[in-house]
């Protein structure tokens, strides 16, 4: 038979190897099986069905922040105020979107590579645009 | 019998002040100026409709260089009474179509724009540095009269 202290170690490692399982599984946050792909097929079918669109309200861009090489890509004018999504090379995209819910669209460029844009009409409005 | 050229010292002292607001409510009124100058072009763009945001911007440019050179040339009351109207009024736009969205009204087009940026800010402090000193100053010149 076993002595009560032998008894307690016993029970304090077994505590212990518990709270390291716990530990383990909650710390590195493993997914179950089958979490990965329904997170991928979900995140897939959204950039699937979601045209390439940069909207623009409150006088900020809100847009893709990538999309492919030569992408028709949409500008959507929630403001009152018309603006521009401009490449700041000055040759690569232009778009003038009239205020009140206008339109507008434009070739990305073929060649991956991050583009800075901005608004002609108003200079603090500034996005970045990767092709990739 | 006072000698030639002797003034009081509260007279010379209030009239430090007076030029020292005169230079400082013209320095306001020329930021606001050059602000509205240089994003005139681009809003005039952005919000042709009535007059045209940019028209009205190039206007507010105007009217404050012409109310700064008053201010600085007189610096009577009449002179600062029309600097407090010009750069309270342009305070008080600014601030109010940054936060509230008003239509159209007449000639006026939209101008609602719910951000601020350093061009701006600069402007809208200078509006209300301007507005305040000009304040000022007309109280000083109600107590010297």
């Amino acid at each position: 038979m076993k002595s009560p202290k032998a008894m307690a170690v016993i029970a304090s490692a077994a505590t212990l190897i518990a709270l390291a399982g716990c530990g383990t599984s909650g710390g590195q946050g493993t997914p179950p099986p089958g979490a990965a792909s329904s997170s991928e097929s979900s995140s897939s079918a959204t950039s699937a069905t979601q045209p390439d669109t940069i909207t623009i309200k409150d006088f900020g861009y809100q847009g893709p922040i990538s999309v492919s090489p030569g992408a028709k890509v949409s500008v959507k004018d929630l403001d009152a105020q018309a603006h521009t999504v401009t490449s700041d090379d000055g040759k690569s995209f232009n778009a003038a979107v009239d205020g009140g819910g206008g339109t507008a669209e434009f070739t990305a460029p073929s060649t991956p590579g991050s583009y800075p844009y901005h608004c002609t009409y108003h200079s603090n409005m500034h996005g970045t645009l990767v092709v990739k | 019998m006072a000698a030639a050229g002797w003034r009081p010292r509260g007279r010379t002292r209030s009239t430090t002040l007076n030029v020292v607001l005169r230079i400082l409510v013209a320095a306001a009124l020329a930021v606001d100026a050059a602000v509205h100058w240089q994003l005139a072009p681009g809003y005039q763009l952005a919000a042709p409709g009535g007059i045209g945001q940019g028209n009205l911007f190039h206007l507010e440019a105007i009217v404050a260089v012409l109310v700064a050179l008053y201010v600085l040339v007189r610096g009577s009351r009449p002179a600062f009474t029309a600097a407090l109207l010009v750069a309270g009024s342009a305070f008080v736009a600014v601030v109010l179509y940054r936060y509230v969205d008003i239509p159209a009204i007449g000639p006026i087009p939209s101008m609602y724009e719910p951000v601020w940026f350093f061009g701006k800010s600069v402007s809208a402090v200078a509006e209300g540095l301007g507005a305040l000193l000009a304040a000022v100053a007309l109280v000083t010149h109600r107590r010297r009269d």
